[in-house]
């Protein structure tokens, strides 16, 4: 059953107390290689927390009408991936139509995107927790938030230390991972508001 | 580890038959901008900048362009330099270098050749192509060929 | 697992399969489906119905207007520009480096990167309606220097081409060795104007090169050769008593068609040739030119060597073509300059033009 926490508290708690990066380490791959320079990390983040909110959204209804009432829980990880990337597709064919201006700065963020392991990780979260539809709404908008924050924290000190010296061998991933590890304990911080996982 | 999209077209040009017949990778697998870091990395060890080596290759161009097609003596270097019409863009979409090619030899007969486009890949992006390209250039040893190596 | 349940999951698994594809079939129906579009062409003049969905490039050129392009599509080369008034949505990243802030108030955009989704209006220069494309014969393939090519080229039956002595074609070369996908560059005509059923192109090899190393690897007479044409503002405007023309190295192409024009047509401007090339072999069309000169006075061949050898017995100007320059031409006075060779010798020549008081009106050379 879904459980009693308000969902705002879950929308708040999914930025900061379980952020996805920061706490749960999910979606590394997309957030490392593109957090290079802000400006396209700023486009990434928008781009995760627009498809977080829709796919996480329509997931919980598959989940709760087409997965539920004949019990196919072994079935759902394949089920939520296809459902992901058919609808990464279609966002994307809507957006190079009606949204052109949109399009132009996002479109090409889309693909790296549905094998973002957040994507998926956000709908395992609802189904585990048994959000109900507010509950899944907020708490993928809030993650998405939360990715989005992560990143752009990364890409500004990575944009400031293009420039600085560093030991031989630190530069790129191996800084990166350091880097978010040293902002992950910093989160640590924030865990004592609330929880929910 | 994932590509970013930005990065995408540039890799596409460097491949083999789209800006150049056998384009500016080689047989390397690395993704261009670890090529660059680690080759960066290299002359850093040296202390010397990327923009130095650059300065230095287009001295020695310079000095062959008052000659075209003819070795001309330069220092302690004979260069050779030939121009060709048009101009070649750069993977990077952000210039378009005249075809000039030089080619550069120094007392004890080694020798490196190289293009307009691959001082200005060197100066603004740290490029000097992947292993296995026949214009790859060796950081290390195209330093220590242009005597910028300094005593350590 | 008993086989029911094998059965219930195989056929779950094959509908939600089957129910995406078809969702996304109709979503592409109906998103992907930018239908019937009209491309209304230099306020009415033409007006085109293309199916909407590739780029500006692409569908003009299956309407047989062609507009010049060097790289094929890539933005690279920034030559495809085409005046989109309204419909063509906002300005690209990829657009970014070639439109200034002037084309971008004219509404300029590379037809290459603008995506056709729904009726637009274009501008485009007026002389690009007499471009077309030929698919010709190779009939004859001739080696002028150690690096140069000759090639000449034969127009399908019925088909002729009216050119300016001057201007260019976009050749195209073929998949061959690691090269994937055909490629096309821009090449100066150097027949002569008057034969409309062959066309002439010098092709000087570049290394890495990929459409010159087509040429000189893989093409063979008899082959099938397509080209597109003809593009460029490089012909004779002749407002002058005198033409000063100086090329190097393949940039004897259009040169070549400009001196046979002026002479087959009979205009009285006189003509001053300087050629300029490094060491001997890098000459050609020498006694072709020497006959002309002889034939007809109002023109004069002044090849120049820049590095003579005393074995090649040279008795004409020794050193760059720009002492010839500097030396020969006392004025601007009447006369006009056609440049054609590499950015260097362009860039020195023009240099000396300018100090001589030719100002930019009556200089011409091709920008590619």
């Amino acid at each position: 059953m879904a459980p009693n926490i308000s969902p705002l508290i879950i929308f708040i708690a999914s930025i900061f107390t379980s952020n996805m990066i920061l706490n749960n380490f999910l979606g590394m791959c997309s957030y490392l290689s593109v957090s290079t320079e802000y400006k396209t990390a700023t486009g990434l983040g928008m781009a995760v927390t627009l498809v977080l909110v829709l796919t996480t959204a329509i997931n919980w209804l598959v989940y709760t009408f087409i997965i539920v009432p004949p019990e196919l829980y072994y079935l759902q990880y394949i089920i939520f991936i296809m459902v992901i990337a058919a609808l990464v597709q279609i966002l994307e064919m809507g957006m190079d139509r009606y949204m052109p201006d949109l399009h132009a700065k996002l479109g090409i963020f889309l693909p790296l995107i549905t094998v973002n392991c957040a994507i998926l990780g956000v709908t395992l979260f609802m189904v585990i927790r048994h959000y109900n539809f507010i509950q899944s709404v907020l708490f993928s908008l809030g993650s998405g938030l939360g990715w989005w924050l992560a990143i752009n924290m990364l890409a500004a000190i990575r944009e400031k230390l293009a420039s600085a010296k560093l030991p031989p061998g630190v530069k790129g991933p191996a800084l990166s991972f350091i880097i978010t590890g040293i902002m992950a304990m910093a989160f640590i911080g924030f865990s004592g508001i609330f929880t929910i996982q | 580890m994932k590509q970013n999209p930005k990065d995408i077209p540039v890799q596409e040009s460097l491949r083999a038959g789209i800006l150049a017949r056998d384009g500016f990778l080689g047989e390397d697998a690395r993704p261009f901008p670890q090529i660059i870091r680690e080759d960066l990395e290299a002359l850093a060890a040296l202390g010397i900048a990327a923009g130095e080596v650059a300065d230095a290759m287009e001295r020695l161009t310079k000095a062959g362009l008052t000659a075209v097609g003819v070795p001309v003596k330069a220092g302690d270097y004979s260069v050779l330099v030939e121009e060709y019409m048009g101009r070649i863009p750069c993977p990077f979409r952000d210039h378009r270098a005249p075809k000039r090619n030089t080619e550069a030899t120094d007392a004890s007969g080694r020798s490196f050749a190289w293009s307009d486009l691959s001082i200005h890949l060197i100066r603004a992006h740290g490029f000097f192509q992947g292993a296995g390209s026949p214009f790859r250039l060796e950081p290390a040893a195209l330093a220590d060929f242009l005597g910028l190596a300094k005593p350590s | 697992m008993d086989f029911s349940t094998i059965l219930k999951t195989v056929g779950i698994l094959a509908a939600v399969s089957a129910g995406l594809s078809v969702i996304i079939s109709i979503a592409e129906s109906v998103l992907n489906n930018y239908g019937e579009c009209e491309l209304d062409v230099n306020n009415g003049k033409r007006l085109l119905k293309v199916k909407g969905g590739s780029s500006l490039l692409s569908l003009l050129a299956s309407e047989k207007i062609f507009i010049p392009s060097a790289c094929g599509g890539k933005a690279t080369c920034g030559l495809c520009k085409v005046a989109v008034l309204d419909g063509g949505g906002p300005l690209l990243l990829t657009e970014e480096p070639y439109i200034s802030q002037e084309e971008r108030a004219q509404h300029m955009r590379l037809s290459c990167q603008v995506k056709v989704k729904g009726n637009m209006k274009l501008l485009i220069p007026e002389d690009l309606f007499n471009i077309r494309e030929f698919v010709c014969e190779l009939v004859e393939m001739e080696d002028m220097t150690y690096d140069i090519k000759r090639l000449r080229m034969k127009l399908p039956p019925g088909q002729t081409i009216e050119f300016k002595a001057g201007q260019f074609v976009q050749f195209y070369s073929k998949p061959y060795g690691k090269v994937k996908e055909e490629a096309f560059r821009a090449y100066s005509i150097s027949s002569k104007a008057s034969e409309k059923d062959h066309i002439e192109l010098l092709i000087r090899l570049v290394p890495n090169g990929i459409v010159t190393n087509y040429v000189h690897t893989a093409l063979n007479v008899g082959d099938a050769v397509k080209m597109s044409g003809p593009y460029g503002d490089f012909y004779l405007r002749g407002n002058c008593e005198e033409l000063i023309m100086i090329a190097g190295g393949s940039g004897l192409a259009p040169i070549r068609s400009l001196v046979y024009d002026v002479i087959e047509k009979g205009l009285p401007h006189r003509m001053r040739f300087f050629f300029g090339a490094n060491t001997l072999r890098d000459l050609y069309y020498m006694d072709e030119f020497r006959q002309i000169e002889k034939d007809y006075p109002q023109f004069t061949f002044i090849p120049c060597l820049a590095f003579p050898k005393p074995e090649d017995n040279w008795d004409g100007v020794s050193g760059f073509v720009t002492v010839a320059l500097q030396e020969q031409v006392d004025s601007a006075q009447g006369k006009e300059a056609y440049l054609c060779g590499s950015p260097g010798m362009l860039d020195a020549c023009i240099k000396i033009l300018h100090d001589k008081g030719f100002d930019d009106q009556a200089i011409f050379f091709d920008k590619f």
